[in-house]
């Protein structure tokens, strides 16, 4: 990305029509390691990639959970995630004090799309440099998968993939979303992980240390999937053949 | 009872609310076959006079939610707004969500308990009630569900009748009808109650539908209101 | 109107009986301090009537008295009791679920238990709606402390949570009376009692509430063996069960506020077991 004179104030356009710091922010959500979503009609899971700095150190948190209904898988900035991930847990704890019950997760996405396109439009702000998957389940309305960018666009999904080279993740899920709504716990789980390996880095592997899954759904709480309690995940994973290698899906059944 | 201060217009003003001044009296409610049922008269009393025949103290809030209040009118009023824009804000939102009547019982609580901490509290008992929900909120914020609820007067003369003859399995005609003898005794003994009045219902099928305000019929040649005590001609007493 | 001179008491009460001096008991806004601590004489504690005059019957059935101004008292009590017992390894807590107001009964089925983690039970007595608030800032904070350490809080982390909850409001104070119960990290049964402000202790049993009186001496001759010359036993969860059962049929018998219907809960380190056992609904 090359610097003309209009991309150093979020609030000025260029000559094209262009705020380009927001899209510089947008970039930055493309740099940061993949982030997968899907659901099924009673679960949502989230999946990512947790990268670390060196050997010796450890990696980086990846999702986070929002309420007992409700978690982030994060693809940018960590620092602006966890920001926007205490506010959105504030809100959600704010709405259950007041109306006694589960924050709608739409409701809360519009809000937190509005606060990303606030620091668009505002002087002295810089845009979040974070997208956000929003995995939930309402009581009122099911499952649902959000996405969110620091231009305050929202979507909606039944599955996508977010961060570096989800592509191949997204080119899986496309071949396979059709099966989703019927699938199980295990199944969507699976689905995640097969997706994130065509997002590992050059010749790296999905392991226990660097994967990462939650899940929630109905009469299921938010639940983080990583270590250990990934390995029988990650060993059906083995057993399937290393399945999905360049999001081909090839070697995919169920 | 609060006994109505007539020095307040010499004191200083306070924007606190210290004691009511129009206030309706008791509103009943209660679970049956199906649904909820809701009632209270149409009078605003101003101290001890009848001063407003027509106030409707039942209301909607959104398409399945009661709301009735006893105690100062004004202060429902105001209730009234904040839910509307409540209700206006979830139109706008578009998003399908709206405020049900346990989000409403509990959204009441959240602000009679702020107002009552900031000591200038909104002087209402609240009934809220939904197509499987009936609730209670007071002036400082104190909650509870019930099969069957009633607020003021209603607490000592209805209470007792609604403990003797509600049943879970009341048909709608029933409920009303037990609603309507309630009422009609405390008209007879609550100096500060009218047989105006509305009854309210709200279902799973038809939502929340208020009436319009009818009169109950009522019988004084009961004994007791039409013989002195005592048998003792003239003596003007009861 | 001007209000009649009060009828002339024998011995005149003094209005509070706390050492501090009277200046400290009011604030700048002319209120006055409710009482701390539910041992403190009935009158002080119900109900919160902040301008009544030194020697003003607590309870005015509207005859005996001058002609008296209603003022609006941000606080209301509603009654009930609540007592929990810790063992070797497990603890029981209970309450009953009658809620009252005055001489009236506003519900019978309302719940003074409140679980915080799956471990630890919070019981409550005292004002419903401070109650209520109380509730809700704990599951806040420990919801918070959930999201800050991805851990469920220790019985002893609430039991301090709860004590700086209570005291982060001394000079407006929930007017609520605690009993914490649950297991802690070595699995062993864990009762806090505490006063209304947020002082706390770490106790064998505790009970609270409109029925304290009537429990609180039962359980220290049955539970405590104050008293007695006869061996002490160890009681399992069961016996402590149907103890708890008596000494809330015998706080029934002469509390008013006391009854309906008991809840108990026995917590252990696999979790929290419920039942309920039926009192009088007198």
């Amino acid at each position: 990305m090359h610097r003309n004179m209009y991309d150093t104030d979020v609030t000025v356009w260029s000559p094209e029509g262009r705020l380009l710091q927001v899209e510089y922010a947008m970039e930055s959500v493309k740099q940061g390691s993949a982030c997968v979503g899907l659901r099924s009609s009673n679960y949502a899971v989230i999946g990512a990639l947790k990268r670390s700095v060196n050997e010796m150190a450890s990696h980086q948190k990846k999702i986070m959970e929002i309420d007992h209904h409700m978690g982030v898988a994060i693809a940018g900035l960590t620092a602006d995630a966890r920001s926007l991930a205490k506010w959105m847990r504030n809100e959600c704890l704010n709405h259950k004090y007041v109306y006694g019950q589960p924050m709608p997760s739409k409701r809360l996405c519009d809000d937190l799309a509005d606060k990303h396109q606030r620091t668009t439009q505002t002087y002295v702000r810089r845009p979040y440099g974070v997208g956000l998957l929003v995995a939930a389940y309402d009581e009122a309305t099911g499952p649902h998968l959000f996405q969110t960018c620091p231009s305050g666009n929202i979507y909606e999904y039944y599955a996508t993939a977010i961060g570096a080279r989800s592509q191949s993740a997204k080119t899986y899920l496309e071949k396979h979303y059709e099966t989703f709504p019927e699938s199980e716990k295990d199944d969507l789980i699976m689905h995640a992980l097969r997706s994130l390996t065509g997002c590992v880095q050059g010749d790296g592997e999905l392991t226990k240390e660097n994967g990462s899954i939650a899940i929630v759904g109905k009469d299921q709480k938010f639940i983080l999937i990583e270590n250990d309690d990934l390995t029988q995940y990650l060993d059906r994973l083995e057993v399937e053949g290393g399945a999905a290698e360049g999001g081909d899906g090839d070697a995919m059944q169920e | 009872m609060a006994s109505l201060h007539l020095n307040a217009a010499t004191t200083a003003p306070s924007q606190h609310t210290k004691y009511p001044i129009v206030t309706g009296t008791s509103v009943l409610g209660l679970r049956y076959d199906g649904g909820v049922m809701v009632a209270a008269d149409t009078l605003c009393s101003y101290g001890s006079m009848a001063k407003y025949k027509d106030a409707r103290r039942i209301r909607t809030v959104g398409p399945a939610t009661l709301l009735g209040a006893s105690g100062e009118y004004s202060d429902f009023q105001s209730i009234m707004d904040m839910l509307e824009g409540m209700e206006q804000q979830n139109d706008n939102f578009d998003d399908g969500h709206s405020t049900d009547a346990q989000q409403t019982h509990s959204y009441l609580r959240a602000v009679m308990y702020q107002r009552r901490s900031k000591m200038n509290p909104l002087w209402n008992d609240l009934v809220v009630a939904g197509p499987n929900f009936l609730g209670l909120v007071d002036k400082i914020g104190t909650t509870y569900t019930d099969n069957f609820i009633a607020t003021g007067f209603g607490s000592y003369l209805a209470i007792p009748i609604l403990r003797k003859k509600w049943r879970p399995t009341m048909s709608e005609g029933e409920a009303r009808g037990l609603l309507e003898d309630c009422l009609k005794v405390l008209f007879y003994r609550d100096c500060r109650a009218l047989n105006r009045i509305q009854i309210a219902k709200v279902t799973e099928e038809g939502g929340a539908v208020v009436s319009e305000p009818y009169e109950i019929e009522t019988d004084w040649s009961a004994a007791s209101f039409a013989t002195t005590k005592g048998g003792l001609e003239g003596d003007g007493g009861w | 109107m001007t209000s009649l001179p009060l009828p002339p008491h024998s011995s005149p009460r003094p209005l509070l009986t706390s050492p501090l001096p009277r200046s400290a008991l009011t604030h700048a806004n002319g209120i006055q301090r409710l009482p701390i601590h539910h041992s403190e004489p009935h009158s002080m504690a119900v109900p919160a009537s902040f301008d009544q005059q030194p020697g003003a019957d607590s309870i005015d059935h509207g005859v005996t008295e001058a002609p008296y101004e209603r003022r609006f008292s941000p606080y209301d009590f509603n009654g009930g009791t609540t007592l929990a017992i810790s063992g070797p390894d497990f603890a029981v807590v209970a309450g009953d679920t009658r809620m009252s107001t005055g001489y009236e009964i506003l519900s019978r089925d309302v719940s003074k238990l409140h679980p915080l983690t799956d471990h630890c039970v919070l019981a409550s007595a005292g004002c419903k709606t401070d109650v209520d608030q109380l509730r809700s800032v704990l599951d806040i904070r420990s919801d918070m402390y959930r999201h800050n350490h991805q851990k469920d809080m220790k019985v002893t982390s609430v039991a301090q949570m709860l004590g700086n909850t209570l005291y982060g409001r001394r000079f407006f104070p929930y007017y609520s009376f605690n009993v914490l119960a649950g297991v802690d990290a070595e699995g062993k049964g864990a009762v806090y009692s505490y006063d209304a402000i947020g002082s706390f202790e770490r106790t064998h049993f505790s009970a609270s509430g409109s029925g304290q009186s009537f429990v609180v001496p039962l359980l220290d001759n049955v539970i405590v063996h104050k008293n007695r010359q006869d061996e002490k036993r160890e009681l399992g969860a069961e016996e402590v069960v149907e103890i708890v059962k008596d000494a809330f049929v015998t706080a029934g018998e002469r509390d008013i506020y006391t009854g309906d219907k008991l809840e108990i809960m026995v917590i252990t380190k696999d979790g929290i077991q419920k039942s309920t056992f039926p009192l009088k609904a007198d």
